[in-house]
This record gives C-alpha cells, sequence and structure tokens, in this order.
C-alpha cells in the first residue's frame, strides 16, 4: 500500500494540468454546456489520450488524468478515450468516443462531436466509425453536450468485439463515472467553499454556520473515501471494485449537488456562475448506465450469487 | 506494480509538455520504485496468512456464542482472557511494541492487518483492544520503570482488563470539562467523582482514569487506578447496547498513591490526547459491518430471499459504503506508516464508517427484521445492538464534522 503518487504520476499530473491551465476558466457566454474544441485539440496534441499505451503506464495513470481534466469547468470527452478505448482495442480509435448504451438510445454524452461509437449491445460490443452518420446535438440541460443519431444508425458497418468485451466495457465505463464524478465533486465544492468564505450574511461568513459546516463536512467525507475507492478501482482493475465505486459515485453526487447548489442560493442558479458545469454534469453522470440502481445491481450480481446451496 | 523507466515520447509534441516530463525521464531513469498502489507486499500477505491460520486452528471454543454478547459482558471479557494469552504467545497481541516490552516491533500495517483479521470475526479480543493500542502506548511513553514493569507484561500477555474512565455526567464530548477531583493528601490523592457509559468497567482490573487536580479547564491528571480500590463502586445501565457496554463508576475517597499517577500531576491533557490519537487510526469496524453483511447476504442467499431487485441492491449499497470507507482508513494507516501528521482523513473515514455500519444494521433490520424481533443469528441481533451507538462513540460524528470543516476545509469558526 502506498498512497501518495510517485514522482511519475505527479508530474504527469503536473503536465496534465500545465496543459489544462488556460482552460480553468468558465466560458465567457452563459451556456448550458459547450464542446471545447481547443482543449480536445490541446490534450490530443499532448498525447494525454494516449497515456495507458505508454510503456510504464496504466489504468491509474489514466484514471489520475480524467480526475485532474474533469476539474475543469470546459468540457471535452475524456474519459472514453482515457479509461474505456484502449481496454476494449490495442489500437487508437478516431475520437471523441461516444458510449451508447444501447443502440437505440435516446440521446448520448458527445454523440453530435463523436468520430466512434462504442455501442453496449448487451451480448457484444459494437465499434462503429461515425464518418458521414448524420447525428444533432439536442437540446440537453446537461453541462455536457449530448447528441442523437438523425436517423437510425448502420450497425451493419460495425466492427464486432464479441460477448466477452461487454463486461470489459461495463466494468471501465463504471470508473469513467467514478473518476468524472470525482473530479467534479471536487471542484464543485472547492469553487463553493471558497465562495461561502467570503459571503457574509448576519454580520458572519455563511461558511461560519454549523448548519452549512456539517454539510459539507459529510459531502467531503464522501468525496474523499469515493476518490480513493475509485483510484483502488482503476489499480485492482477489478470489475466488483469498479461497480462499488460507481454505485458510490451516484450517491455521492447526488447528495452532494444538491447540498452545493443550495449553499449557493440564486446566485448559484445563473448561468454566469460556473457552478452548474460541474453539478449538471454530475447529474448526468448521476443517470448514466440505468443510474444508481443499474450499479448497485451490477455491483450484487458481481459480488454475490442469488442463492448458495446452504449458509455457513 | 513496478513501474519501467518511461519513455513518453507521444508526450514531447509540444513544448510545454516536453519541459513538464524532461523531468519524468529523469526519474525514470533512475527509477523511483515507490507508487501509489492498494496491493500488499509479500511479507504483509504472509502476515496476514499467519493470523489468519491462527484464528483458524488456535481459536478457543466458544467464540460464536460469546459473539453474540457485547465486548464488555462477562462472556465476551472470559472469552478475551482465554484468547489474548494464544496472541499473546505468538508476539501478535502487541506486535507493534518495542521488543523489550513483549512486541515485535512490527510495523504500523502489520497491526492494521491484525485488527482487519479480528475485526472480520467480530474482535474476539474484546475490551482488550484498548489496552495494546493506546493504554500500554501511553504507559510506555508517559509512566515510570515500575509502572512500566508492572503494566505492561501483563497487557503483553493478555490476562488483563482495562477501562477508560473518562466521560462524565457534564463530560461527553467536552472532555475537559470534567468533574471528577483528584486532592493531595500525603503522598498520594484522594479522589471524589462519577464516571459514566464506562464501558467494560465491571469486569476491568485496572481504570485507566481521568481526574481534575486543578483550576485550569485543562487541569487534569492521570491515574492507572487498580478497580480493586476501595471507595469504588460499579453500576451497570440497562442499555440498547450489548451487556457491558455502560457504566457508572463512582468513586468516594478512593485513595491513590504517587506510584498510580502516570505522567506528571495536572499535565494529563497531554497524555490523553496522546492516548487518543493512538486510538484514532484505523479502527476497522467497516470490516466488521463488511462480515456481518456477509452473513446477512448468505442467510438470505440459504432462503432463496436473495433474488429480490430492492434486497441487492440495498446490499450493495451497504456495502459500497463500506468499501469506501476502508480505502479512506488505508489512505490514514498509510499516513501514520510514514510518520507524517494525521489530517482530518481520519475523522472522514470515521464518517463513512458509521455511514456503513448504519447501513449493514438497516439492512438487517429492513430484511432480516427476525434477527431483532427473536432469537434467530444472535451475532447479528448483537450487531445491531451494537450499531446503535456508531456514531456516537469515540468522538461523536458531529465532532468529526466539525474537525473536517475546521482542519480540511479551513471554514472560519463561528462568531
Amino acid at each position: 500500500m502506498d498512497f501518495d503518487l510517485n514522482a511519475d504520476q505527479e508530474q504527469l499530473q503536473d503536465a496534465v494540468a500545465h496543459a489544462s491551465a488556460k482552460y480553468r476558466t468558465a466560458p465567457i457566454h452563459p451556456v448550458f454546456h459547450a464542446y471545447d474544441t481547443d482543449l480536445d485539440r490541446d490534450l490530443g496534441q499532448g498525447g494525454f489520450f494516449d497515456v495507458q499505451r505508454q510503456d510504464g503506464y496504466g489504468p491509474l495513470d489514466a484514471a489520475l488524468t480524467v480526475e485532474t481534466l474533469s476539474r475543469l469547468p470546459r468540457c471535452a470527452e475524456i474519459g472514453a478515450s482515457l479509461l474505456v478505448a484502449p481496454k476494449l482495442l490495442a489500437d487508437a480509435l478516431p475520437r471523441p468516443i461516444a458510449l451508447l448504451s444501447r443502440p437505440d438510445v435516446a440521446a448520448a454524452r458527445f454523440l453530435a462531436q463523436a468520430k466512434t461509437a462504442i455501442i453496449d449491445a448487451g451480448d457484444d460490443v459494437l465499434i462503429l466509425d461515425l464518418e458521414g452518420m448524420a447525428r444533432v446535438e439536442t437540446e440537453s440541460l446537461y453541462a455536457y453536450p449530448f447528441g442523437a443519431f438523425a436517423s437510425p444508425p448502420d450497425l451493419s458497418r460495425a466492427r464486432r468485439l464479441g460477448a466477452t468485451a461487454v463486461p470489459v466495457l461495463r466494468q471501465w465505463w463504471r470508473l469513467v463515472i467514478a473518476m468524472e464524478a470525482v473530479g467534479a465533486l471536487q471542484a464543485a465544492l472547492e469553487f463553493t467553499v471558497e465562495y461561502l468564505k467570503t459571503r457574509r450574511q448576519f454580520g458572519r461568513p455563511l461558511g461560519s454556520f454549523q448548519a452549512i459546516q456539517h454539510r459539507l463536512a459529510g459531502g467531503t467525507a464522501l468525496i474523499q473515501g469515493l476518490r480513493w475507492q475509485a483510484l483502488n478501482a482503476a489499480w485492482s482493475q477489478d470489475p466488483v471494485d469498479a461497480a462499488l465505486a460507481a454505485t458510490f459515485a451516484q450517491e455521492a453526487a447526488q447528495s452532494v449537488a444538491y447540498d452545493l447548489h443550495q449553499f449557493s442560493g440564486a446566485l448559484g442558479l445563473t448561468l454566469e456562475h460556473p457552478l452548474h458545469f460541474w453539478t449538471w454534469r454530475l447529474k448526468a453522470l448521476q443517470g448514466e448506465l440505468d443510474a444508481l440502481h443499474g450499479q448497485a445491481a451490477a455491483a450484487a450480481d458481481l459480488a454475490w450469487p442469488r442463492r448458495r446451496e446452504s449458509a455457513s | 506494480m513496478k513501474r519501467k523507466a518511461a519513455t513518453p515520447a507521444i508526450f514531447l509534441r509540444t513544448p510545454w509538455i516536453s519541459r513538464a516530463f524532461e523531468a519524468i525521464l529523469q526519474i525514470g531513469i533512475s527509477g523511483g520504485d515507490l507508487l501509489l498502489e492498494f496491493g500488499w507486499s509479500d511479507e504483509q500477505t504472509a502476515t496476514r496468512e499467519r493470523i489468519e491460520t491462527l484464528l483458524a486452528t488456535r481459536m478457543p471454543p466458544g467464540w460464536e456464542e460469546a459473539s453474540a454478547h457485547g465486548p464488555g459482558s462477562d462472556e465476551q471479557v472470559a472469552y478475551a482472557r482465554q484468547f489474548c494469552p494464544i496472541l499473546g504467545a505468538e508476539r501478535l497481541l502487541v506486535g507493534h511494541w518495542p521488543r523489550e516490552y513483549g512486541g515485535d516491533e512490527a510495523g504500523i500495517w502489520d497491526q492494521y492487518i491484525l485488527r482487519e483479521a479480528l475485526y472480520a470475526i467480530g474482535e474476539p479480543r474484546g475490551p482488550q483492544y484498548m489496552n495494546s493500542n493506546w493504554i500500554g502506548p501511553s504507559i510506555m511513553r508517559y509512566g515510570t520503570p515500575e509502572q512500566k514493569a508492572h503494566h505492561l507484561p501483563m497487557i503483553a500477555a493478555g490476562t488483563v482488563s482495562w477501562c477508560q474512565g473518562f466521560s462524565e455526567p457534564s463530560a461527553g464530548s467536552d472532555l475537559a470539562a470534567l468533574r471528577t477531583r483528584a486532592e493531595r493528601v500525603g503522598n498520594g490523592y484522594r479522589i471524589n467523582g462519577s464516571k459514566i457509559w464506562t464501558s467494560y468497567s465491571q469486569a476491568a482490573d485496572y481504570c485507566f482514569l481521568l481526574a481534575r487536580t486543578g483550576e485550569g479547564k485543562k487541569t487534569i491528571t492521570v491515574f492507572l487506578l487498580p478497580m480493586t480500590t476501595p471507595g469504588i463502586q460499579v453500576k451497570p445501565i440497562k442499555a440498547l447496547v450489548c451487556d457491558g457496554s455502560l457504566n457508572e463508576v463512582f468513586f468516594t475517597d478512593v485513595y491513590a498513591d504517587d506510584s498510580m499517577r502516570l505522567g506528571e500531576e495536572d499535565k494529563g491533557w497531554e497524555v490523553v490526547t496522546y492516548a487518543l490519537a493512538q486510538e484514532r487510526v484505523g479502527s476497522p469496524k467497516h470490516v466488521y459491518a463488511m462480515a456481518m453483511l456477509e452473513k446477512a447476504v448468505e442467510h438470505l442467499q440459504s432462503q432463496d430471499r436473495f433474488d429480490d431487485a430492492r434486497v441487492r441492491e440495498r446490499a450493495a449499497r451497504a456495502l459500497a459504503v463500506c468499501d469506501a470507507a476502508q480505502k479512506l482508513n488505508y489512505r490514514c494507516v498509510d499516513n501514520r506508516a510514514k510518520g507524517k501528521p494525521d489530517t482530518a482523513e481520519n475523522n472522514m473515514a470515521r464518517v463513512l464508517q458509521s455511514k456503513g455500519e448504519h447501513l449493514v444494521s438497516d439492512f438487517i433490520a429492513d430484511f432480516l427484521p427476525e434477527v431483532i424481533a427473536g432469537a434467530a443469528l444472535a451475532p447479528l441481533k448483537a450487531y445491531v445492538r451494537r450499531t446503535a451507538s456508531a456514531a456516537i462513540g469515540a468522538g461523536s460524528a458531529e465532532i468529526q464534522l466539525n474537525l473536517i470543516a475546521r482542519n480540511w476545509l479551513d471554514l472560519p469558526r463561528g462568531e
């Protein structure tokens, strides 16, 4: 056990932070969401989407990178490229990559921008090159851009990875949910805590009220627990660990995002305030892969058989 | 997982990244082998296997029955007096202590591995976990040669029970408000007052007692008081939590001579701060919760009652919280093992741990109500009773949250 990043890992995260430094400010115009093509380009040119394919680097480094980038108020497709695709295929796929929970899903994150779709077809995983396939960006409230096919896609063109790829896709998709949630939760909490230290009402900072402190502290415990749980799941590469992390992520996202908006008052309801860039991403993550009950059911299926011959 | 020298040529396409990665290349060449990783070393795995083998083969009979009672019950105190000497003979009971006091100078991680293995079966050390965790270390640090020679061998041998004379009717979370007073008389002290909630005291041989010796709020002194001293009376309190967990202890003109004082007079706050710091890190109660969850699930499976999606979902949600608590606990143990100062992550781990304990207890209550209503599965029933105090004992949840707000979030104090 060693819970400190080594110098390589720290340097990688420093480099990720450096590469993304100019994207730490929220978009200037009030928007629900926007795909940041400049961020996407800079990360791609830096080779950050290929972390897992580098000698000596693995899913843990990719997970840390997803965490760091998910702290940004700006948005590009990160998780699928860093954590899912490298586990399914040795060669890099055209990106951005959209993850689809079924072939006929109504809307999916990044589908309008994506060059590749990875589709969970139940008993198969399909890799669909989206070149020439018409898609539209949907009017999403979420702070990720969502898209849909303009007409049902021609799946006969898709590359089929077979049934054994299905659990792999779901395991690493769950880790994407957990790591993106970790990044967004931390950034949203830190932003709100700084606001509550300075915003004064009744002659004192709002952050000095115990009613607020206790909920922030409780949220902090959830986030830090989730962080180590999710990083452990990246390290262990165990599907049970990933399902537990996604379960806890979707549970924590719900309560923490609610509290942070509550404490930001009406200011947090405006689109000029950046809080929604994190919280409405968290809401999207909360509903992914059949939401909390889906993750918990998967975790239970992986952790426990339904019946046992005899009780011990 | 050992890292090879990094060759991140792909990262060198742009100058600003290239600068950052020059350092990586150098580190790769120098071969730093520390890194974030969650695995056990071969030595740690061997330690765990050794302990688990010992537990599988050397446990005295009767633990299943005793574990249906609380850690302060007569049954568990008696069981611990059989079991702890076995651990003691293997130098495991106080493995992390120095050799001169009967330990094996084992690392913090070995100590934690032992605790996890013991908590997974319900902590058969009963009240004696306190002895090795913080009472012994406090005596080592502040005790006289005579006190060390008297107490430490008994603790290391597993033959002695202690209780913790801290809380009082007017001093709970605000421990420094305690009123039990020790007055100077001749070469000793006359102690008057009372303690409350004192777990294990009805069966304890000694009390680690805090008493006021001056007027300042933290002017207190620690005594290592034999419970056979005249003037001590223990009254059990019937409670939701298990037998022996809650007692009142009355001190009426109890005479303690100077040899029973631990550390200097009036300097007990330092001693108790040290003692509590030993206690706070890495209590693996979440492992106990996971073991009880597993037992509940096994029982439901055996009766074909684990097919229901609601039941399965609730089990997984409880497991997810316990798992997060465990990983955060590992983080805290790692900090301690590296000699770093404790952080509010300890408090966060406690918060998650209590949440996990509550979820497991509620799982049992909701899906195995016969456990609470009747006599089935006595260890689960005892567990439900114990968890009534999950977020209260050893620093209430609200105190933990205050410390996180102050020490981690740096939020301003109320004005």
